[in-house]
C-alpha cells in the first residue's frame, strides 16, 4: 500500500476533509493528475469536476468545484469553492440549476451573466455526474 | 386621580418598549452566535490562499500582471458594508464616518478626483440613505446582503468587482467594513482588495521555500485562478465579520436599552405608588374633615 500523507480539502464554509490519504486525483486544465506521497511541491489550478480520494486503500469520489491544489513536502491542500460527498448532493436542486442555466445560456445575455451561468452549469453537471456514478456502482 | 392614570399609562408604554428591546437583544445574540463558528473555516481558507499568493508574488517569473499594476491617478471603487437597519449603537455611524472621510478626501481638490473617477457601492440600506443624504448618490446599492452573509452573495459581489476591474472601469477597489474582534465590534477599516501588492501579505507565512515550488502552469496562469478565490474569500469574510459586529453591537445597545427601561420602570412605579398613596390620604382627609362639619 502506498504511504499515506496529510491531505486537506477546504472550502470557505467548512473543512471538507482533513486526514491521511494515500492518493488524490483531480482534474486540472490539462487533464487528470494523481498525487501520491513524495510528490514534487507544486501549485496547480483545479477544474470543476470530481475528486477521487484513496483512504485506507479505498477510492472514494466526491464533487469538487473550481480552485487550486497546493502540493507541499508535508501536506497537500486543495482549496475550492465547494466540495461534497455524493450522498450530500441535492440532486433535485442541481437538476433545476442545470435546466435553468442551460435555458439562460441559450438566450443572448451579457458577458458577465454568460460567465456566471457557465460556471453554475458546470457545477450542476459535475454534481449530477458524481451522484450518477455512485448509483451505477451500487 | 389624573396623575396616577397618567403614570400608569407611561408604565404600560415603557413595559411594551422593554419587551421589544429585550426580544431584539435575544435575537441579535442568537444571530451573532450563528455566524461566529463559520468564520474560522473561512479564515483558514483565506490564510491558505494568501500564503500561495505570497509564494507567487515572491517568485521572479510573475512579471507584470493586471492585478498588480498600480495607477498613479487611480479611479477608485469603494464597497461600504453597513447594516440594513439601525438600532445597533454606533456600528453604522462608525462605518460611515470612515467612509465619508475617505471619499471626501478623494473628491476634494487635493485628492484630485471628481465624481466620475469614483464609484460607490453600498452594501446595506443604511449606507444608501446616508450617502444620498450627504449628496453622494451610490452607483450601486445592494440591499439584503448584510442580512444574509452567504457564500453565494459574496461570489456575486466578487464577480461584480472583478468585472469592473477587468473592463478597466476602475483601478483600485477598497472595502470598508467592521472586523469582529475579541467578541466585540472592532473599529471599521478600509482595505484595498484590488490590485494586490506584496506589502499586503507581509504578515502571511509562506508555505514552502518559494523557489522550490514547481508550477506546471505559469505563475501568471495560476495567479489568474487565485485572485477570484482570494476575492470571494475576503469578501465572504468581510461580510461575516460585519454581520457578527452588527449583531454584537445591536445586542449591547439593546441590552443597555433594556437596563434603562428597567430603571425607568422602577422610578415610575415608585412615583405611581406615591401618587396613589397621596390620593388615598387626600380622600381620607376630605372625608374626616367633612364629618366635623
Amino acid at each position: 500500500m502506498p504511504t499515506p500523507y496529510q491531505l486537506e480539502i477546504m472550502t470557505p464554509e467548512r473543512s471538507f476533509f482533513s486526514g491521511l490519504a494515500e492518493g488524490v486525483t483531480v482534474n486540472t486544465p490539462d487533464g487528470q493528475i494523481t498525487v501520491l506521497a513524495g510528490h514534487l511541491p507544486m501549485v496547480t489550478p483545479v477544474n470543476i469536476g470530481s475528486v477521487m480520494l484513496s483512504i485506507g486503500g479505498q477510492w472514494k469520489e466526491a464533487f469538487l468545484s473550481e480552485g487550486f491544489m497546493e502540493v507541499g513536502h508535508r501536506r497537500v491542500v486543495i482549496v475550492t469553492q465547494a466540495c461534497e460527498w455524493p450522498e450530500d448532493i441535492d440532486v433535485q436542486r442541481a437538476e433545476g440549476v442545470m435546466l435553468r442555466t442551460r435555458e439562460k445560456l441559450r438566450q443572448q445575455t451579457s458577458v458577465r451573466e454568460y460567465r456566471t451561468n457557465k460556471i453554475a452549469l458546470a457545477r450542476a453537471m459535475a454534481r449530477l455526474r458524481v451522484t450518477h456514478t455512485q448509483q451505477y456502482n451500487k | 386621580m389624573q396623575k396616577t392614570n397618567e403614570i400608569r399609562r407611561r408604565i404600560g408604554a415603557v413595559e411594551e418598549t422593554r419587551k421589544i428591546t429585550n426580544a431584539m437583544h435575544l435575537v441579535a445574540s442568537a444571530r451573532a452566535k450563528k455566524v461566529i463558528p463559520k468564520m474560522e473555516y473561512n479564515r483558514r481558507f483565506l490564510d491558505q490562499v494568501q500564503a500561495v499568493i505570497k509564494d507567487i508574488l515572491l517568485s521572479p517569473h510573475l512579471g507584470d500582471h493586471p492585478y498588480l499594476i498600480k495607477h498613479p491617478h487611480a479611479r477608485r471603487t469603494y464597497l461600504v458594508v453597513s447594516g440594513d437597519k439601525g438600532m445597533a449603537g454606533s456600528y453604522n455611524s462608525a462605518v460611515f464616518q470612515l467612509a465619508y472621510r475617505e471619499i471626501r478626501e478623494k473628491l476634494s481638490a487635493r485628492g484630485g478626483g471628481n465624481r466620475q473617477n469614483l464609484s460607490l457601492i453600498t452594501i446595506g440600506m443604511t449606507g444608501d440613505e446616508f450617502f444620498r443624504g450627504h449628496g453622494i448618490v451610490p452607483d450601486e446599492q445592494l440591499g439584503g446582503v448584510t442580512q444574509d452573509p452567504s457564500l453565494h452573495n459574496a461570489r456575486q459581489i466578487a464577480l461584480d468587482v472583478l468585472d469592473r476591474f477587468d473592463q478597466k472601469q476602475t483601478d483600485q477597489v477598497f472595502m470598508i467594513y467592521t472586523p469582529y474582534k475579541n467578541g466585540m465590534a472592532g473599529e471599521p477599516i478600509c482595505h484595498r482588495i484590488l490590485p494586490l501588492r506584496l506589502s499586503d501579505f507581509l504578515d502571511v507565512n509562506e508555505t514552502e521555500p518559494p523557489h522550490a515550488i514547481h508550477y506546471p502552469y505559469s505563475e501568471a496562469e495560476v495567479f489568474q485562478y487565485l485572485v477570484p478565490q482570494y476575492l470571494v474569500s475576503y469578501i465572504f469574510g468581510a461580510l461575516m465579520h460585519s454581520y457578527a459586529s452588527e449583531h454584537t453591537a445591536r445586542m449591547l445597545a439593546m441590552q443597555s436599552a433594556t437596563r434603562n427601561a428597567d430603571e425607568m420602570l422602577n422610578k415610575l412605579r415608585m412615583e405611581y405608588n406615591l401618587a396613589r398613596q397621596a390620593a388615598v390620604t387626600q380622600e381620607i382627609a376630605e372625608i374626616t374633615s367633612a364629618v366635623f362639619i
